[in-house]
């Protein structure tokens, strides 16, 4: 069959463009193939949480086959002028239509046996491995694997819909060009890129709108929300600059005779004209992939380095009931009696009683009441003569004087109003009875410590609740057990109890699975980077090797011309990095906002987190350039004299 | 006074299993300040080679190759680019315009990597759009003009830094006839105003608008004409019957 031996030779015989496209498929069909295997072959619905893990991975996934199939689309595009030109030689030689349609069948097919076979045998290799992970980061020993064919069947089916989508797109490119179009396709010069100034502007202001948006999102319930709202601006905004805002820009460059006619930027500037035109879009997707890897990693990372933190802030002891009146002595009898049975020790108990706390904002040194979902912080109050107990502190006030603690951060105000008083501040560091009423994790915890009871409740009179808790020890299993026990003989609505074992591994549950799924998503997106980086350097390379030729002929040395080009390549390279870390910088006021929804407040880890992952992503990214390069020289060397 | 002097210029390939393609055996001629020299022969006969020789785009590999006294024949890659961007002027067959620019900055390249200022290529490039007509072309695209325009635009390129030698390798080899007496018309008016002019070329009609035609055969110079006082038929008629002669020769 001779359509088949020409796919076969175009296979072996173009190793630099084929091998990257089936190395990168091949990664797509393993992660697709762990993903399924994970959601399959595991009991991980039936763990506790395991909904929402399960939930995370199937989000996950959708993700990952997106990506994919968009980023080989992008190839394909890359590579279809020079593919176009060599069938259309075939074309010439007398092949027809339907002939070339049979070629470009076999070669994708040919592409997707082979990618299955090397991805399912990865991905069958790395499940286990990739289970152990997902495993270790949610905490559980209870998960278990169990190998079936299903996941293998899913991912079969998976990819032949994507693959049989790039058969149809080929087949489409065949369709829309006769053979002499086909023939002449690469040499056809593009005209100069038109200059659209409206949408250039269009583009900055709303990349500027995404990032104010990004910026002075506050910290309360619809934060998240608001930040997606951001993220689209930002998408929409950066597709825009990069495509004309970039363009305008050159252009005004190159009307400045006295800047544009020098050696570097003359070649740079009409050059980069057209690279933009051509890699715009394709820019503006690297630098979105490269934000999003950030944005992902930065934000699971952040969350499982401050786990810690986040379990802390709903309260100071290991187990907690809140209650409108302290513990009976017959229900401190049936804890006591739960703990022996469970093999657990209890230590330290404390007991806190404080105001129930009222939603509000603070307005400069006012804190005004407010519905809960305009609100950030919740306040109550409580007496000096317990704060001194708990703190073993000697503080003294007058009635006109309060200890303000504030979770996070630090009251800074001279004085604060409230109930239509004016109380002189002290400000205090330290409240070790500071706990989340009803678990609400997005507030900022403001404690008012009064002179005395009566002062306290006219700072908010709502009637007072009892924070009573103490420390476990024994094994997390029987720690567990003993908090659910207690919670049901006692009949303590789960707002109200709180079990730092128990929190801590739904938190597990969670960030782990989040994280799992950041690490394999990062893993597709760079691999898609990697892939659109390299054709990209395949597609410039023959549309810089006449350059290459023309300028020696006219008196440049090789190696000023590479200087000239490559720089300038660089440059082009280099913008999507760029602004994948301006994005970065944006996004982190939005996430630090989402994430303190989540109980993380510790600004440092985010900001530290962000810092490591962009040198991280910096420093592969160039290795990737760097690697990628040699093709871009062979490709160009071939053309020269 | 001679400008370009070759002596004894051989070159060969290799092509691995010690298999050598003598390109030259011995080629030695001068071209003379304001000569219009057109070097004929077959594919093959080593013409290109020869080209690639005297435009520093190749070395020698014994023999020796002298413009303006400059030893051309071990120039380092560097010097031989800066010996290029400022003594020689190339026009081709396929004309080897940039996309990426508009004909004036095509024709302004050189001028730009030899740092010259905006007024100055303005200053250069008036007289010259005016003698190859292309002054209403500038500012369009290289790719929206015509094979013979594209031709005029490359002259202009190769003439704005008024070299000491202009190379032209087939210039009319992918033009009509019109076109061809244009640009040949245009290489005569130039030379004519003393630029020394070294043509490759398959034409006869081409090369009889020389003063000299070098014909070359197995990598050696086999004859030699001149111009002189004849008209341009009688020059012609000349440069066919040695062509002629040329093939008979086995």
């Amino acid at each position: 069959m001779i359509p088949l031996k020409l796919a076969r030779h175009h296979l072996t015989k173009n190793k630099t463009q084929t091998l990257p496209f089936i190395l990168s498929n091949s990664m797509w069909v393993m992660i697709t193939y762990i993903f399924f295997s994970m959601i399959h072959d595991t009991n991980l619905k039936a763990m506790a949480y395991g909904t929402e893990t399960d939930y995370i991975l199937k989000l996950g996934l959708v993700f990952v086959v997106l990506i994919a199939t968009l980023s080989t689309f992008y190839a394909e595009r890359l590579l279809s002028k020079q593919r176009m030109q060599e069938l259309g030689l075939y074309s010439i030689l007398g092949l027809t239509k339907h002939h070339l349609r049979q070629i470009v069948f076999w070669e994708n097919i040919l592409f997707y046996l082979i990618c299955m076979v090397i991805g399912s045998a990865f991905g069958f290799a790395f499940s286990k491995f990739a289970f152990m992970g997902l495993k270790s980061l949610i905490g559980t020993t209870l998960l278990h694997q169990t190998l079936t064919w299903t996941p293998l069947l899913f991912d079969v089916l998976v990819f032949a819909v994507v693959f049989s989508l790039i058969i149809l797109f080929d087949f489409w490119e065949l369709r829309k060009v006769d053979p002499i179009d086909l023939w002449g396709k690469t040499a056809q010069p593009e005209k100069e890129p038109k200059s659209h100034l409206f949408l250039a502007i269009l583009g900055l202001i709303i990349l500027a709108i995404g990032y104010y948006i990004s910026v002075t999102v506050k910290p309360t319930q619809d934060a998240f929300s608001r930040f997606i709202v951001a993220v689209l601006f930002v998408v929409v905004g950066s597709y825009l600059v990069f495509i004309t805002t970039s363009i305008s820009g050159l252009k005004a460059l190159k009307k400045r005779p006295k800047y544009y006619y020098q050696p570097n930027h003359f070649i740079s500037v009409s050059n980069m004209l057209y690279r933009m035109k051509q890699n715009g879009a394709g820019l503006a997707s690297i630098s979105l992939l490269c934000t999003s890897v950030l944005v992902a990693l930065t934000a699971s990372f952040s969350l499982i380095a401050g786990e810690k933190n986040i379990i802390d802030f709903y309260g100071p002891r290991d187990v907690q009931i809140v209650a409108p009146k302290p513990l009976s002595p017959v229900e401190k009898q049936h804890i006591k009696r739960i703990a022996k049975q469970n093999h657990i020790t209890m230590r330290a108990p404390q007991t806190v009683s404080v105001t129930t706390p009222v939603t509000g904002v603070l307005i400069g040194d006012r804190f005004k009441q407010n519905t809960i979902h305009k609100a950030n912080y919740v306040l109550s109050s409580l007496d000096l003569k317990q704060y001194n107990r708990l703190q073993r502190t000697h503080y003294r006030l007058a009635r006109d004087e309060v200890l303000v603690y504030v979770s996070g951060s630090r009251y800074d105000k001279q004085a604060l109003k409230i109930q239509g008083k004016r109380y002189r501040v002290k400000p205090i560091a330290q409240f070790s009875g500071a706990f989340a009423y009803g678990h609400l994790m997005t507030f900022k915890l403001v404690f008012v410590v009064a002179a005395n009871k009566k002062i306290a409740h006219e700072i908010n009179p709502y009637p007072e609740i009892y924070a009573q808790g103490f420390n476990i020890a024994g094994t997390n299993k029987q720690q567990k057990r003993f908090s659910n026990t207690v919670q049901q003989t006692l009949k303590v609505a789960s707002e109200n109890f709180t079990s730092k074992p128990v929190v801590r591994s739904l938190l597990q549950a969670i960030f782990g699975s989040l994280l799992f799924m950041g690490i394999l998503i990062s893993l597709v997106m760079i691999c898609a980077t990697v892939m659109i980086i390299y054709y990209k350097q395949v597609s410039e390379g023959y549309a810089d090797q006449k350059y290459y030729r023309v300028m020696s002929e006219i008196g440049l040395s090789r190696q000023e011309t590479t200087h000239a080009i490559r720089s300038q390549v660089l440059t082009v390279f280099l913008l999507p990095i760029v602004g994948a870390v301006i994005n970065l910088g944006f996004a982190l006021p939005a996430l630090k906002s989402s994430l303190s929804e989540l109980g993380l407040y510790d600004s440092k880890i985010l900001t530290m987190v962000s810092v490591i992952l962009t040198a991280v992503l910096l420093v592969s990214y160039m290795l990737i350039y760097m690697a990628t390069a040699h093709v871009y020289r062979h490709i160009v060397n071939q053309g020269m004299v | 006074m001679s400008l370009l002097v070759l002596k004894h210029i051989k070159k060969s390939f290799s092509t691995g299993h010690q298999n050598e393609i003598q390109a030259l055996k011995d080629v030695s001629f001068s071209v003379d300040k304001g000569d219009y020299v057109a070097i004929m022969g077959e594919s093959g006969a080593g013409k290109s080679t020869l080209l690639n020789i005297i435009a520093t785009l190749t070395h020698p590999t014994s023999g020796k190759i002298t413009m303006n006294g400059i030893d051309l024949s071990h120039l380092s890659e560097n010097e031989a680019a800066k010996f290029r961007r400022t003594q020689l002027g190339f026009v081709f067959q396929s004309f080897n315009l940039l996309d990426t620019f508009n004909n004036r900055d095509n024709i302004y390249l050189p001028l730009v990597l030899a740092k010259k200022s905006p007024q100055f290529m303005a200053n250069r490039l008036a007289p010259l759009s005016q003698l190859l007509g292309i002054a209403n072309l500038l500012d369009r695209q290289s790719f929206e003009i015509s094979g013979g325009q594209k031709q005029r635009v490359a002259i202009a390129r190769a003439l704005i830094t008024e070299p000491r030698l202009l190379l032209a390798d087939e210039p009319t080899g992918a033009l009509d006839s019109s076109n061809t007496e244009k640009i040949l018309n245009i290489f005569e008016r130039v030379n004519s105003k003393g630029q020394t002019i070294l043509m490759v070329t398959h034409s006869a009609q081409a090369a009889s608008y020389s003063r000299r035609t070098l014909f070359i055969k197995d990598g050696k110079i086999y004859n030699e004409l001149y111009r002189g006082d004849q008209s341009r038929n009688q020059y012609l008629q000349k440069i066919i019957d040695s062509l002629t002669a040329l093939e008979e020769v086995q």
